[in-house]
Formats: C-alpha cells, sequence, structure tokens
C-alpha cells in the first residue's frame, strides 16, 4: 500500500497529464465535426487491418472444426465405398438393401500409438459410449490398422496390425487366392502373406484386399502391394512381402468399423460348433 | 508578498484572456492568400506560474484556461490539449534551463529576475511547441503537415513578438 502511494505520488503527475490529454482529445473528438470526422476515418482504416488480422487468426483456429468435420464426412465416404463394394460383387441388384447398412463408420481420433515393439497396441480417444465393442475393426483411408481388444467408457485400445498375435485373413485381388497377413518385427511397412498354395501364381505389384471371411473387416478394403515374392524350395507355400499402402508410422484419421450382424454371425457359427 | 503573487497571477489571466478572445481572435492578418499567422499569446500565464507551483496544479490551471478558452473559439478541447502540453513540459524545460546554482525561493520566470536571455529561450521554447501541438491537433493529421508546419513558423513569431513587446512595456515583477 505504502508502495503504491509512493508510486502514485512520483508518476500521478504524469499520469495526470495523459488523463488530461485523453479527456482533452475525448472531448475534442466528439464535439469537433472535422476532427470527428479524421478520427472516425482513421479509426475505420485501424479497425479494418486489425479485423482482418483477428479473421486470420479465427480461420486458424476454426482448422480443427474443419478437420473433424471433414472426417466425419470421409467416414461416410468410405462407408458408402464399402456398401458398393459389397453390393456390387455379392448381391444382385434385386437384394440391394439387404446390407446398406450392415457397416457404420465411426470416425475416431488416436490418442496414442506404438510401432517399435513386437507387440503393437494403440489407444482410441473413443469408447463405449461411442458405442465401440471389442472385436470391431479399424482402418485409416489407405488401409487396416488394427482390431479392438478392450474398451472403457472413453477410450479403447487397439491391437495394431504390426503385432505378433495379428492374423487378418486377405485376398490377392487379381486372382481371389487367400492367406494370412502376419508381421514380423522389423519394418513397420513391410507385412508378410503367409499360406497361399504354391499351385496359385501371384506376381509382384498384385495387390492386396481384406478377405470378409471373418466379421472385423468387410470384404475389399485395400491393403497393399506385394512386394517380393519367394517360393522356398521344399515349401508349399509362397512367402510373400507385401508392402503397406498406409504408413503405421504416423495413423492419422482412423475409423471404427462397426459390424450390426456380427453377432447373428458369431452365434450362427459358435452354435454349429456346439453341436458338432 | 505571497496574497499580491496570487492577485497578480490572477489579472494577468484574465488580461491575457480577455486579449486574446477580444483582440487576436478577431484579428485578421492574412495577406492575399497567406494566411498562417494566428496570434497565440494566452499561453503566457500559464508559461508564467511561480516555479514553486505544484505541478498538478499547474496542469489542472491549464485544462481550465484552455476549455475556457475554446468555449469562445467553439473548438471544444484543442486549445486545452495543447496548453496542457504545454504545461507538462514546461516543468521539463524548466529543469532544463535551470542555472547552476538552481532556482531561489523568490524566483519568477520574468525578465526582471531571470534575465532577457533566460525569459526569451524559456517562452519561445514553450510557445513553439505549443503553436505546434495546437496546429497538429486542430488538423488533427499530418496529412496536413506543411499547413502545420507554415502555421506553427508565423504564428510563433509574431505571437513571440507580441509577448515580448508586453513583457518590455509592462514589466511585471512577478
Amino acid at each position: 500500500m505504502k508502495n503504491a502511494i509512493e508510486l502514485l505520488l512520483r508518476f500521478g503527475y504524469h499520469l495526470l497529464f495523459l488523463a488530461m490529454e485523453f479527456l482533452c482529445f475525448y472531448i475534442i473528438i466528439n464535439y469537433n465535426r472535422e476532427q470527428k470526422g479524421i478520427f472516425l476515418h482513421s479509426a475505420n482504416l485501424f479497425s479494418t487491418s486489425i479485423d482482418a488480422r483477428v479473421d486470420k487468426v479465427n480461420q486458424y483456429l476454426r482448422l480443427d472444426m474443419e478437420n473433424d468435420s471433414l472426417h466425419k464426412q470421409n467416414a461416410r465416404l468410405i462407408k458408402k465405398f464399402i456398401d458398393y463394394d459389397l453390393n456390387s460383387s455379392l448381391h444382385d441388384n434385386d437384394t440391394l438393401d439387404v446390407d446398406s447398412s450392415k457397416y457404420q463408420l465411426l470416425a475416431v481420433d488416436i490418442c496414442n500409438s506404438n510401432f517399435r515393439l513386437r507387440d503393437n497396441y494403440l489407444t482410441l480417444c473413443a469408447g463405449e459410449n461411442l458405442g465401440i465393442t471389442p472385436d470391431m475393426g479399424v482402418v485409416s483411408q489407405n488401409g487396416i490398422v488394427g482390431i479392438v481388444k478392450k474398451v472403457s467408457p472413453n477410450f479403447s485400445v487397439v491391437m495394431s496390425i504390426l503385432h505378433s498375435q495379428s492374423n487378418i485373413s486377405c485376398l490377392i485381388k487379381r486372382n481371389n487366392s487367400n492367406g494370412m497377413l502376419t508381421w514380423e518385427m522389423g519394418n513397420p511397412k513391410i507385412m508378410h502373406l503367409e499360406s497361399i498354395p504354391k499351385h496359385k501364381t501371384v506376381l509382384v505389384g498384385d495387390t492386396v484386399i481384406t478377405s470378409g471371411y471373418s466379421t472385423i473387416f468387410p470384404k475389399g478394403i485395400q491393403v497393399g502391394k506385394v512386394k517380393t515374392v519367394v517360393l522356398e524350395p521344399g515349401s508349399n507355400s509362397y512367402t510373400i512381402e507385401v508392402e503397406l499402402f498406409n504408413d503405421p508410422t504416423a495413423w492419422d484419421a482412423l475409423y471404427v468399423i462397426a459390424n450390426r450382424l456380427s453377432g447373428e454371425q458369431k452365434r450362427l457359427e459358435a452354435e454349429i460348433l456346439q453341436n458338432e | 508578498m505571497n496574497s499580491s503573487v496570487v492577485y497578480a497571477n490572477l489579472w494577468r489571466f484574465l488580461l491575457y484572456f480577455l486579449f486574446q478572445i477580444i483582440v487576436c481572435r478577431r484579428v485578421d492578418l492574412s495577406i492575399g492568400t497567406f494566411d498562417y499567422i494566428h496570434l497565440l499569446v494566452y499561453p503566457l500565464p500559464v508559461l508564467m506560474l511561480p516555479m514553486k507551483t505544484p505541478r498538478a496544479l499547474t496542469l489542472i490551471i491549464a485544462f481550465v484556461y484552455g476549455m475556457l478558452i475554446d468555449g469562445f473559439y467553439n473548438s471544444p478541447g484543442v486549445h486545452a490539449s495543447a496548453l496542457v502540453f504545454t504545461a507538462y513540459i514546461k516543468s521539463i524545460i524548466l529543469r532544463f534551463l535551470e542555472p547552476f546554482e538552481g532556482y531561489n525561493a523568490d524566483d519568477y520566470p520574468t525578465i526582471q529576475k531571470m534575465g532577457l536571455g533566460w525569459f526569451m529561450s524559456f517562452v519561445s521554447l514553450l510557445l513553439l511547441l505549443h503553436c505546434f501541438f495546437y496546429f497538429s491537433v486542430e488538423a488533427f493529421s499530418f496529412v496536413y503537415f506543411f499547413h502545420i508546419f507554415m502555421n506553427t513558423i508565423f504564428s510563433f513569431i509574431t505571437s513571440m513578438a507580441v509577448i515580448v513587446l508586453f513583457q518590455l512595456i509592462f514589466r511585471p515583477k512577478y
């Protein structure tokens, strides 16, 4: 308090001067038409330039929302693409409506991700509350990402395709030969396609897609392309290296695929197993 | 002694005020299109306040006095802002022109006390700044710089001449 008074005593004169000048200019601007005109004009020039700047910053801040909406729109587009693929490959025109909403896509953000370990997991910032349940597939724009293993109300943990236990049923698109996609530690962009019998032909550059044989991924999601094909002596199947289309070291926008009918399919399959 | 100083200053304020609004305001010193001469003698009473006047009081007096002048010039705030500025600068100029031994308790900024040279430099510096500030505020934009500059120079010269003449004629003690 004492300091404040001292400060006021020392600078009070200058403050008084500034206050009086401020008052004078207030009076000048408000009661003199000519000066008022000049002031308003200058203030306009000033304020428009400020406005332009603020607008720029605002636009930048809105990018987040923009991004979000694009993410969601993308989800809708990918879903449409999957539906289209299913409809055109599996059904005739008269049963088009049966599967049109079998798959739902959910745009999600990623919280945490790993690709250097033997068994890699990633965490999504969305959980049960948004309808995510275990065994749902996760894809990005360019390929598959993993399978949801555990969910909490707000988070879910995804077993990455870069995992020793990861086994994803895939096809060579050209001739529908079926194999299992696995990963061996090392390059995160390279995976292996196993158990394609040697009587099939596999060419370098062939596109690998998901098979749709499980309830997790729909058929036809592009995964990668064949990089090398080797037939080991004495082996019955090819050793194929697949180069992924997407980059597991830099996931961006992810989508969880919810299969509406997966419960039904699983129940039916389980019944058969029980009966045997 | 003290009250006579106060009265002298009050009279000075009154007389310069009247002189400014009755005479200077109406005198038209324009020659053809050359209309850059405006007599501005009213700042003098503020400059000639005794040196020991509190600085804040000087500011307040300048503001009120300036507003009164503005009342007659029909330009609210313009003269007041210039005069407040001059009053503020006055303390700085006083320190700048302080003699080696400092000011005495009974020093007043007059020719009698401080000498003609000191008085001239004191008043001319302040009056020049006052004129410049006043014409800047009047134009309110440095787009009119030539106008401001010419007004400042010629108004300053004529006003200064009038002020010095008055000092030499009336020879104020305080």
